[in-house]
C-alpha cells in the first residue's frame, strides 16, 4: 500500500510539473497563461455568466453555454484570472489517480503505473491540464464516474450527469463504455440508471441552452496526429508502440475480446470525433505501457539493442512531450497582440477585420465585434485581403463596416500574405483611406477612414 | 586460391575501378548539375562550420532538411581543395564498394575466384559507373548498406554484431533512404517466416530496432516537413510531372543495358534457384533489398537511377551464386574442364557488355554537366547583377544559379518544405514554353524575377517567343541568352 501512494505522488509531481511547465515559460516570457482562442471565449461567457448575462452583445446571438461554463465562472469569481491556474492542475492530477485506479481494476499495479506514466506525457494530456477547456473538466468527471461505475457506487450517477450536461461526445462514449462493461460482466442495474439520470439531465440543460458542439467532423489526418499539426491529437509514436503492443496481446486475446473490441470501435469513432481521441489515448497508453514491460521482462540476445530500444522508447516519449509543449508555449496570444488589442480596448465601438484565428482574441482583449464566421464572410474576408483594388475594398469594408484591421507577423509570414505589398498590404501603405494607428514588432493596427 | 592472393587480387579490383572512376572524373573540373548542391553544402561546412539549412538562395530564401553527415565527411578532406575532394572521396566510396562485395559473395559461395567476379562485376555496373561526376550521398549510403548486410550475415560473431550495429547507426544518420535497407530487412524476415527458415533473434532484435531508431529519427529530422506536407512528404513534395517521368522513357532492354545483361540473367536465375530449389539464409538477405528496392521503385519512392543502381548491385552479388551453381555442376561432369571455360566465357561476356558500356555511360555523361558557356554566364550574372537578383531558370539549373551566379533561383530539385511546388513548377515550365508577353510577365512578376536565364539545354525551345526590346533587355548574348525583365505586373 505504502508502495502504491508514493508511485501514485511520484506519477503526481511529474504530472504537475508538465502541466505547470508551459505555464511557467510563459510566465516567464511575459506572455498570457493560457493559450487558444477557445479559452478566451470561455472565459468571456463565464464572464458574461458571472453578471447573469445570457445575450452575447459582440456576436449579436446567445452564447452556447454547457455546464463547464457555469463551473468556469465560479472558479473564476473564487479565484480570479491570476490563480485560476490551479483549476486545471488539480483536474489533471484527479484524472490521473482517477486514471491509476481505473487501470488497477483491469491490469496489475506495475502495468497500470506504467500506463498512467504514458498518459502523463501524452500531448492530449497537455492540451487538456495545460489549458482549460470543455474537454478539461469532462475527462476528469468522466473517469470518476467510470471509476465509481466500476466500484458499483451510485455515487457514478451524479458525475456521470455531470458528464452528460458538460460535453455530449463525451456522454455518448462514456454510455459506450459502460454498457460494453454491462454486457460483459452482466450488470445492467447501474448503467441503466445512469443513462436514465444522464439522458433526463442533458435533455433539461440543453433545453435551456444551446447546443453547440460538433459531434461528428471529416477525417482528416491534419487533425489526427500532433506530428501534423493537430491540436487535440494522438502522439504518432504513441500509437506505433501502442500499435505493436496491441500485437504483443494479439496472441493473448482469448480473455481480452472486451478490450479489444472495444479499443477498434474508439479508433474507428476517432477518425470522426475529438473526444473518442481522449479515450483512444487511454487506450493507447495502457497498450504502451503492456508493450514496455514486454520489453523489460524478454530474454533479448543482444542486451544492449534492450538497452538502446528502451531508451529509444523514453527519448521518443518525451521528446513527443516536449515537441508538443513546445508548440503550445508559442501559441498565440502572445504579449505583443495582447499589447495591440488592449489598446484597441480603448478605441470607440467598432468591426474588426483580422484573419479568423484572431477573432477571440479581439473579442475577448479589445471587447470588439469582429467579421463573423460563416462562408459568406470567409469569401468577403479573403477578398478584402488578396484586393489591390481601392474601391472594391473600401466597398467591402463599407458593408461589413469595418473600422479596424489588426495584422499580425503571422498573416505577413505565410498565413495570408507571402510577400510586402500584397493584396491590401498595398493599400494599407499606400491609400489615405487607411491610418496606422498601432504599430509593434508582431502587430499593426489600421484604422480605415470611411 | 590462397587467402593472400585473393586479396591482392580485390585490392588490384579495387585500385582499377577507383583509378577509372577518378580518371573519367579529372576529364572535366565541372560536374553535374545536380553536385553543385552538394558542393555548396561542403563549401559551406568549409567556411562556417555547418551546412547551409537556412538558404538565402535557393528559392529566393528557405530552409533545407537533410541528415548531413555525407556533406561533412567529403568536408573533412577539404585539405585537397573542395572541387578535388569532391571529385574522389565518393568515387573512393563507390570503389569501396568492391571489397564488401568480395567479402559477401565468399560468405555466400566459399569460393574465391568466383567471389573476385561478383567483386569485379560490381565495380562495372553501367549504370553506378555513371555517376563519377555526382557528389552524391547514394556513394556512402549505397557501401554502408552492403557492408551492413555482410555483417548481418555473420552476426553470430560479436564483433559483427557490433559492426553492424555501427554502421546502421551510421546510415540512419546518412539519409532517408536507410528506409530501403529496412524494408529489405523486413521483407527478409518475411521470406524466412514464409521459408519456415530458422530466424536468428539477434538478426530480429537489430532489425526492429533500427526499423524504430530510424522512424523515430526521421521524424525528428522531417517533422516540419509532416507538418507542412503531412504523410506525402515520403514523395519529396514532387511535382507530378516529375514523379511522372521516373518510368516515363523506361525500356525494357535499355535497363538491361543499364545494369548489364550477365548480372541480370545469372541473378533472376539466382532467385529462381533460391526460390524454388536450395533455400539459402544469406541469399534471402539480398533477395529481401531486391525486392524493396522493387516496391519502392513501383511506389516512386526513390528515384529511378538510384533504384536501379542498388537492383544492378545485388543483381551483380546474386549472380555470383549462379555462377558457382553452375561451375559446381560442370565440375561433376564428364568434361570438368568446361567449368573454367564457363568462367572465362563469362568473363569476357562480362567485359563486352558490362565494362564496355560502363566507360561509354560514363564518358556520354561527362556531356551532362554545365559547358563552359553556361559557367561564363553565370559567371557574367555574377558581376554584374545586384546581390539580391532573382534569375528564373529550368528546375535543373537551379543550383548553378546559387552556386555559380550566388543570386537567389526560383525553382531547384529541392521540393521539400515549398508550399506551392506544383503551382511553382508549372510557372517556370511555362514561362520558356509561352507564346504570350502579358501572361509571361504576369508569371515572372509572381516571383519578382530580375532575370531569365535560357542555355536551351533543357526542353524542346531554341528561344524565347514573347522577349521584346518593350520589356526585356538581352543584357548577355551568347549561347547562353540572360535576359533582363524591365516591365512588371502589378
Amino acid at each position: 500500500m505504502q508502495i502504491r501512494i508514493k508511485k501514485l505522488l511520484g506519477l503526481c509531481f511529474l504530472a504537475s510539473l508538465i502541466i505547470l511547465l508551459p505555464f511557467v515559460i510563459r510566465y516567464y516570457n511575459g506572455n498570457p497563461l493560457f493559450v487558444g482562442g477557445e479559452f478566451y471565449y470561455n472565459l468571456r461567457v463565464s464572464e458574461d455568466l458571472s453578471n447573469k448575462i445570457f445575450w452575447d452583445v459582440l456576436r449579436d446571438s446567445h452564447h452556447k453555454i454547457s455546464f463547464f461554463n457555469y463551473v468556469f465562472s465560479f472558479f473564476i469569481m473564487f479565484l480570479g484570472k491570476e490563480f485560476f491556474v490551479i483549476v486545471p492542475l488539480v483536474l489533471g492530477i484527479i484524472s490521473l489517480i482517477s486514471f491509476f485506479y481505473i487501470g488497477n481494476f483491469f491490469l496489475e499495479e506495475n502495468k497500470s503505473f506504467y500506463s498512467s506514466a504514458f498518459f502523463v506525457f501524452s500531448p492530449i494530456f497537455i492540451f487538456l491540464f495545460s489549458g482549460f477547456n470543455q474537454f478539461t473538466l469532462a475527462v476528469c468527471l468522466s473517469l470518476l464516474s467510470i471509476l465509481l461505475f466500476l466500484k458499483k457506487s451510485y455515487w457514478s450517477i451524479p458525475f456521470f450527469v455531470l458528464t452528460s450536461i458538460t460535453s455530449i461526445s463525451f456522454f455518448i462514449l462514456n454510455i459506450i463504455l459502460m454498457l460494453f462493461y454491462s454486457f460483459y460482466k452482466r450488470r445492467k442495474k447501474l448503467f441503466l440508471l445512469n443513462l436514465f439520470f444522464g439522458v433526463v439531465s442533458l435533455l433539461i440543460f440543453f433545453y435551456f441552452h444551446n447546443l453547440s458542439e460538433i459531434i461528428i467532423s471529416d477525417f482528416s489526418y491534419e487533425q489526427y496526429f500532433t506530428a501534423f499539426g493537430a491540436e487535440i491529437g494522438l502522439s504518432f509514436f504513441y500509437f506505433l508502440i501502442g500499435l505493436i503492443g496491441l500485437f504483443s496481446i494479439w496472441k493473448r486475446r482469448r480473455g481480452h475480446h472486451y478490450f479489444l473490441m472495444t479499443i477498434f470501435l474508439f479508433f474507428i469513432l476517432s477518425l470522426f470525433n475529438s473526444v473518442a481521441k481522449i479515450f483512444l489515448n487511454f487506450f493507447l497508453s495502457v497498450l504502451s505501457a503492456i508493450f514496455l514491460l514486454f520489453l523489460i521482462k524478454r530474454t533479448w540476445a543482444v542486451p544492449n539493442i534492450k538497452r538502446f530500444t528502451l531508451l529509444l522508447i523514453i527519448c521518443g516519449v518525451i521528446f513527443s512531450t516536449a515537441l508538443y509543449s513546445d508548440q503550445l508555449i508559442k501559441s498565440k496570444p502572445g504579449k505583443e497582440l495582447v499589447k495591440g488589442l488592449v489598446f484597441l480596448k480603448d478605441e470607440p465601438t467598432a468591426v474588426v477585420l483580422s484573419h479568423e484565428k484572431n477573432n477571440f482574441f479581439i473579442e475577448y482583449f479589445s471587447n470588439k465585434k469582429t467579421l463573423l464566421q460563416s462562408k459568406d464572410s470567409e469569401q468577403i474576408r479573403e477578398k478584402i485581403f488578396v484586393s489591390r483594388n481601392l474601391k472594391e475594398t473600401t466597398a467591402m469594408l463599407n458593408d461589413k463596416r469595418i473600422n479596424y484591421i489588426l495584422i499580425t507577423g503571422e498573416m505577413k509570414e505565410g498565413l495570408v500574405w507571402d510577400k510586402p505589398q500584397e493584396g491590401l498590404l498595398f493599400l494599407l501603405e499606400n491609400s489615405k483611406h487607411f491610418s496606422k494607428k498601432y504599430h509593434s514588432n508582431e502587430v499593426e493596427i489600421w484604422f480605415f477612414l470611411d | 586460391m590462397k587467402k593472400s592472393v585473393a586479396g591482392i587480387l580485390v585490392l588490384t579490383i579495387f585500385l582499377i575501378t577507383f583509378f577509372s572512376r577518378t580518371l573519367i572524373a579529372f576529364q572535366s573540373d565541372k560536374f553535374s548539375y545536380e553536385a553543385y548542391f552538394s558542393i555548396r553544402q561542403i563549401d559551406n561546412i568549409g567556411s562556417e562550420g555547418v551546412p547551409l539549412f537556412n538558404d538565402e538562395l535557393s528559392y529566393g530564401g528557405r530552409t533545407h532538411l537533410f541528415p548531413p553527415v555525407f556533406y561533412y565527411l567529403v568536408s573533412f578532406f577539404d585539405f585537397l581543395g573542395i572541387n578535388n575532394a569532391s571529385k574522389i572521396i565518393p568515387n573512393l566510396l563507390s570503389s569501396l564498394l568492391v571489397i564488401v562485395a568480395y567479402l559477401i559473395c565468399f560468405h555466400i559461395t566459399r569460393h574465391r575466384t568466383i567471389s573476385l567476379f561478383g567483386s569485379f562485376f560490381s565495380g562495372f555496373i553501367p549504370i553506378f559507373f555513371d555517376t563519377t561526376n555526382d557528389v552524391s550521398v547514394y556513394s556512402l549510403v549505397l557501401l554502408l548498406t552492403f557492408f551492413v548486410l555482410y555483417f548481418l550475415m555473420k552476426v553470430k560473431n560479436r564483433l559483427h554484431l557490433n559492426l553492424a550495429l555501427l554502421f546502421l547507426f551510421v546510415i540512419v544518420l546518412s539519409h532517408a533512404s536507410v528506409f530501403l535497407l529496412i524494408i529489405g530487412l523486413l521483407l527478409f524476415l518475411l521470406l524466412l517466416k514464409i521459408e519456415s527458415l530458422e530466424i536468428n533473434s539477434k538478426e530480429q532484435e537489430i532489425i526492429l530496432f533500427v526499423t524504430f531508431f530510424a522512424m523515430w529519427f526521421n521524424f525528428i529530422i522531417y517533422k516540419k516537413a509532416f507538418l507542412t506536407h503531412g504523410p506525402f512528404v515520403i514523395w519529396q513534395n514532387l511535382p507530378l510531372q516529375m514523379l511522372t517521368n521516373y518510368f516515363f522513357d523506361l525500356k525494357l532492354f535499355q535497363s538491361i543495358y543499364y545494369l548489364g545483361i550477365i548480372p541480370v540473367v545469372l541473378g533472376m536465375y539466382a532467385i529462381y534457384q533460391v526460390f524454388f530449389k536450395v533455400k539459402k539464409k544469406s541469399v534471402f538477405l539480398l533477395i529481401g533489398l531486391f525486392l524493396s528496392s522493387l516496391l519502392l521503385l513501383w511506389l516512386k519512392l526513390i528515384e529511378f537511377k538510384v533504384g536501379l543502381i542498388f537492383l544492378g548491385v545485388i543483381l551483380s552479388l546474386l549472380s555470383v551464386y549462379s555462377i558457382k551453381l553452375i561451375y559446381s555442376y560442370l565440375n561433376k561432369t564428364k568434361a570438368p574442364k568446361s567449368a573454367n571455360w564457363f568462367l572465362f566465357a563469362v568473363f569476357v561476356l562480362f567485359l563486352l557488355t558490362s565494362v564496355v558500356p560502363s566507360f561509354n555511360l560514363a564518358y556520354s555523361s561527362l556531356k551532362n554537366i554545365p559547358s563552359d558557356a553556361e559557367i561564363e554566364a553565370l559567371r557574367w550574372l555574377k558581376q554584374n547583377t545586384v546581390s539580391d537578383s532573382v534569375v528564373v531558370a529550368r528546375v535543373d539549373e537551379g543550383y548553378l544559379i546559387n552556386y555559380f551566379a550566388e543570386r537567389k533561383n526560383v525553382l531547384d530539385n529541392d521540393f521539400l518544405l515549398v508550399n506551392d511546388a506544383q503551382l511553382r513548377y508549372d510557372n517556370v515550365q511555362s514561362v520558356f514554353s509561352l507564346r504570350l508577353k502579358t501572361e509571361a510577365i504576369r508569371k515572372l512578376s509572381t516571383y519578382d524575377v530580375d532575370y531569365i536565364y535560357f542555355s536551351g539545354n533543357f526542353g524542346d525551345e531554341k528561344k524565347l517567343y514573347y522577349t521584346d526590346e518593350d520589356c526585356f533587355d538581352l543584357v548577355y548574348d551568347e549561347v547562353v541568352k540572360i535576359y533582363w525583365l524591365k516591365c512588371r505586373l502589378e
